[in-house]
């Protein structure tokens, strides 16, 4: 309400830009000194050039990234009044209102933001998610035609079309409106979110359940939201840079923001564990177990530090020692479901396979079948001579993790021992088709001839 | 001109956090209508505040989640009497028990006292929340209290006295329990009991967590990667419950139960389970008979939200809001999702939260508790929702940074829900950190009531006073004992309409309500047929009955 009131006050008030404050927090004290420093920065750019848009935008998107949604409201609101070509001021004082609740107000904003920048999808399918909300069914239908037609690529303009159709009661139109989306991009896990809802209003049970199998979460396609992330400072920051390091392999830098982490914030336990972790990856054993060490000093009954112990103790080939600790952390957690992982895998090591197989069992009880959790808890059944059970939890692992070569080679000769030809044949056709390391598929084929003394047919 | 006023605020007070909040989130009063509760707690005598332990900079999760209320008429005189549940302070002594109040209204006005101290229900331990059934088949109703640590049965034994009977029932649960409920699965007539648990969480085992502004808060529950498993007690029928988690198939999967509702939501004739979880999938265990359940919320589609996303479930209501003869369902969420409305068509769901008109209203907010009820007896149903967050807010609405006002939804004519005004239903706007919500009707004038335990805050009792009441009628739904019969269902056929209403103690968050049934007439003021639907499956009509007063239904009378 507040920031359509500023756009409002602002279109009978247009000769005042030039004397456009920046909003700043009243809680500023209360934030952290590199939020409250990238905060100073942006105000500053304004109050050196209130009338340039892309000094607001920042600023916007620096309280936006950091959680000061109201502000960010507020300064998303007086830069678009600058009346740029820019259509983003517009576009995220619209989504900053929709996640308020003020539908009026984002759909008044995005209407601004789609004049400056018409061409750019997600203000139209957010137009019509938000349309939708409201009951506009005709209005949303073809704000989502709209974003379909400038990118067909994007599935958001289909999904949405397929949405109306299901709240109009249509659930056949639904299936319609879905149906280029099965054929050009199977993967896509809520297309079958939707084909199950269709199916569900339709009291279709067994197409409902197929598709609810395949069924997940949609991935937005929204440029200009995801720059926002950018604009994060601190604490959070430092974490999603540490963790990007780590994934891109440069430990040194990873290692760096962390340990300037800890003394930032030296209560967070999380810290120890990522950085113990990032040693470990270098190989810096006893920098970990150092880290550790100090860390059970300041949390003495913390499981995960007995569980990151475990860990330092398993690199450093130290079985038993990981052992008990992986014991303790049990002792101090007893249904913390990774070291339950942990812990059939140091049982696995000692050859305890039948053990392993009741530790991965709890691991998978109270938590989810991981890819590595069914690899192994497969290979332990395995190895206690279980193989129609491996076969069964590979098989499981595969429909959760379809893209997974191993499992898919693991299920093959896991049925075949087990004696299930068909099973084996189509577990290893479903490699094949994944492509990839064909020299593993080979063998696996003839691991299977040799199991089931036949050839494909 | 109410615009203009906001957006001199906007800009004239770029610095002013807190003003600009409540100028936000205050809708147009211009719109406002008369207020349908008054705040009576004090007044009334319900004397509790609830605390939390919370001592800043530490944040421990279980102080963002407590605490509970039950509504039940303890020494069967016919009045709605309180039970009040305390939290205290994590790895401490409790220094301040629950509290039991009787209720001793004799006039115009609702009057409370405190007899805690003789009850022997103050109880022990970090609190959550309370279920309420007649475990022993004695006729009165008794308490089983969940807690950050072991659970507690309370045996009424009558003239507000109980003795604690955890450990000769078997019941000593000591994970962290929250909503619980007494139902009858295998249709033995023996209640059993329900535990939903949250997550395995241990003070030594607390981590640090920070918004997203970078300031340590309470964590979301997925930082500890510790879901936990549910337990289901069978009765014994001897006042002792064996644990069938593992053997009904219940301990399969773990998840963050925090709302629970039961219903015979596939019309099979068996009572099924729903569970709705914190960030993860809902459950909705189906009872297949046997003494087994099967998770079925994925396929039936009330598992996770249109967007396949799976929400901050809280506080739960099932209840046949599109009286098509089945239970539908509403799941609560974190402020930024909606609420999930799920309609019930033959057992599959189909979400209709948008269509409801219950997409927007409550999204800044919060939801814990909540309720759909008839309050101003219109015959459509109401919606109540009490609010409060679980993270440090931006821009607090008062001194406390998670405090947020309560929603009420007025039921329309198009089967659509709107916002009333004042928010909350109260002229002066409350705001608070709601937890568990309990409805009931404390004084028999056929309005709601509700109570709203606040975290950190006094209680809430919301006595309605809405001017403009209609018609009503109510039921007590008891067996040969005089217990009531959670679960039993009491169709009420008038004026062409069929109503379809639940025996429903559980639901909400942390709560348990009067279980006497109760339906807004409206402008009707004839006499209404009605029929009982017992859980066994066996039907008893009990033939006209008058509007304007609770009717008892004994079963087989």
């Amino acid at each position: 309400m507040c920031g359509a009131a500023v756009i409002a006050i602002a279109l009978a008030c247009s000769d005042v830009d030039a004397n456009l404050v920046p909003p700043t927090p009243g809680n500023e004290a209360a934030l952290s000194p590199s939020l409250r420093e990238a905060i100073g920065h942006g105000a500053a750019e304004v109050r050196a050039d209130p009338s340039g848009s892309a000094a607001w935008l920042e600023l916007g998107m620096t309280y936006e990234a950091n959680a000061l949604d109201g502000i960010a409201e507020e300064t998303y609101a007086l830069g678009a009044r600058i009346g740029s070509g820019d259509g983003r001021l517009p576009y995220h004082l619209a989504r900053l209102r929709a996640l308020r609740g003020d539908l009026d107000g984002a759909l008044e904003a995005s209407a601004e933001a789609a004049r400056r920048s018409p061409e750019y999808g997600p203000i139209h399918w957010r137009r019509g998610g938000w349309m939708l909300t409201q009951g506009r069914l005709d209005a949303a239908a073809e704000a989502f035609e709209r974003a379909e037609a400038i990118d067909p690529k994007d599935p958001a303009g289909r999904w949405g079309l397929a949405r109306v159709a299901l709240e109009s009661g249509q659930p056949s139109r639904a299936l319609a409106a879905l149906a280029p989306l099965t054929e050009r991009a199977p993967d896509y896990a809520y297309t079958h979110h939707l084909l199950a809802s269709a199916h569900r209003a339709a009291g279709d049970r067994e197409r409902a359940a197929r598709e609810t199998a395949l069924a997940g979460k949609p991935v937005w396609n929204d440029a200009w939201e995801h720059e926002i992330d950018a604009w994060r400072v601190g604490y959070h920051a430092d974490v999603a840079r540490a963790k990007d390091a780590v994934r891109s392999g440069d430990s040194e830098t990873a290692a760096a923001l962390l340990e300037a982490l800890r003394v930032s914030a030296p209560g967070d336990i999380n810290v120890y564990g990522m950085l113990s972790d990032v040693y470990l990856e270098r190989g810096e054993l006893d920098r970990a177990r150092s880290l550790l060490v100090q860390a059970r000093e300041r949390f003495p009954d913390h499981h995960r530090i007995a569980l990151n112990l475990a860990d330092v103790h398993e690199r450093a080939g130290e079985n038993g020692a990981a052992l008990e600790e992986i014991e303790a952390c049990l002792a101090l957690h007893a249904t913390y479901a990774p070291a339950h992982l942990r812990h059939g895998r140091l049982l696995m090591k000692h050859g305890k396979n039948a053990d392993a197989v009741r530790a991965f069992e709890q691991a998978r009880t109270l938590g989810n079948l991981t890819l590595p959790l069914a690899q192994m808890l497969g290979v332990a059944l395995a190895r206690t001579g279980a193989w129609d059970r491996a076969a069964h939890v590979f098989a499981d692992g595969a429909a959760l993790h379809p893209n997974s070569l191993d499992l898919a080679l693991m299920e093959a000769e896991a049925q075949a021992r087990s004696g299930a030809a068909a099973a084996a044949w189509s577990a290893l056709a479903r490699a094949e088709r994944q492509g990839g390391d064909a020299a593993r598929v080979a063998a696996t084929r003839t691991k299977l001839v040799h199991h089931l003394g036949e050839e494909r047919q | 001109m109410n615009v203009r006023r906001v957006a001199l605020i906007g800009i004239a007070c770029t610095a002013c956090g807190d003003e600009r909040a409540a100028v936000e989130s205050t809708p147009p009063e211009s719109s406002a209508g008369p207020a349908w509760f008054a705040e009576v707690a004090a007044q009334s005598e319900l004397a509790f505040t609830h605390t939390s332990g919370h001592r800043p900079p530490t944040y421990r999760i279980p102080e963002i989640m407590g605490g509970g209320a039950a509504l039940f008429d303890a020494d069967g005189d016919g009045k709605l009497d309180v039970y009040l549940v305390q939290s205290g302070t994590l790895g401490e002594p409790r220094t301040r028990p629950n509290r039991l109040f009787r209720n001793v209204t004799a006039g115009a006005e609702l009057r409370f006292e405190d007899v805690t101290d003789s009850s022997g229900a103050g109880g022990s331990g970090y609190g959550m929340g309370v279920a309420t059934g007649d475990y022993d088949a004695d006729g009165d109703v008794d308490l089983y209290v969940t807690n950050w640590g072991a659970n507690l049965l309370l045996r009424n034994d009558g003239d507000f006295t109980f003795t604690d009977v955890t450990a000769t029932a078997g019941v000593g649960e000591t994970s962290w329990g929250t909503s619980a409920a007494f139902l009858d699965f295998d249709a033995d007539g023996v209640p059993d009991l329900y535990v939903a648990n949250y997550i395995d969480w241990t003070i030594g085992g607390e981590i640090t967590c920070r918004n997203a502004m970078g300031t340590v808060d309470y964590c979301n529950p997925d930082n500890y990667e510790s879901p936990a498993l549910d337990t289901l007690f069978r009765g014994n029928g001897d006042g002792t419950f064996t644990d069938v988690s593992e053997s009904s198939g219940i301990a399969s999967e773990p998840g963050t139960g925090l709302g629970i509702v039961c219903s015979d939501f596939d019309g099979d004739g068996r009572v099924d389970i729903f569970v709705a979880n914190d960030g993860m999938p809902d459950f909705l265990w189906r009872n297949t008979a046997e003494g087994r359940f099967e998770n079925v919320a994925a396929m039936a589609g009330c598992a996770v939200d249109q967007f396949g996303v799976a929400k901050a479930g809280m506080g739960v209501a099932a209840i046949d809001v599109d009286e098509d003869g089945d239970t539908d369902l509403l799941v609560g969420n974190i402020r930024e999702q909606t609420d999930s409305f799920y309609a019930n068509q033959n057992g599959l769901f189909v979400d209709r939260t948008l269509a409801s008109g219950l997409g927007v209203t409550s999204r800044p907010f919060t939801r814990f508790g909540l309720g759909f009820f008839d309050f101003d007896n219109d015959g459509r149903l109401d919606l109540y929702q009490a609010n409060g967050r679980v993270n440090r807010q931006e821009t607090p609405f008062t001194d406390d940074p998670f405090a947020e006002p309560d929603v009420v939804m007025r039921g329309k004519p198009d089967g659509k829900f709107e916002e009333i005004l004042p928010r909350g239903g109260v002229a002066h706007g409350l705001f608070a950190t709601g937890r568990a919500a309990a409805f009931g009707d404390f004084d028999d004038d056929g309005g709601i009531d509700v109570v709203v335990v606040n975290r950190d805050a006094p209680v809430h009792l919301l006595r309605n006073v809405h001017p403009a009441r209609g018609s009503w009628i109510g039921f007590s739904v008891v067996d040969e004992h005089g217990a009531p019969v959670p679960h039993a269902r009491v169709k009420c056929t008038h004026d062409g309409r069929a109503v379809m209403r639940e025996v429903r103690v559980e639901s909400s968050y942390l709560a348990a309500h009067d279980p006497r049934v109760h339906i807004g007439l409206g402008t009707y003021g004839g006499a209404v047929d009605v029929e009982v639907i017992w859980p066994s499956g066996k039907r008893e009509s009990y033939g006209e009955r008058a509007p304007g007063s609770y009717h008892v239904l004994r079963a087989g009378r």
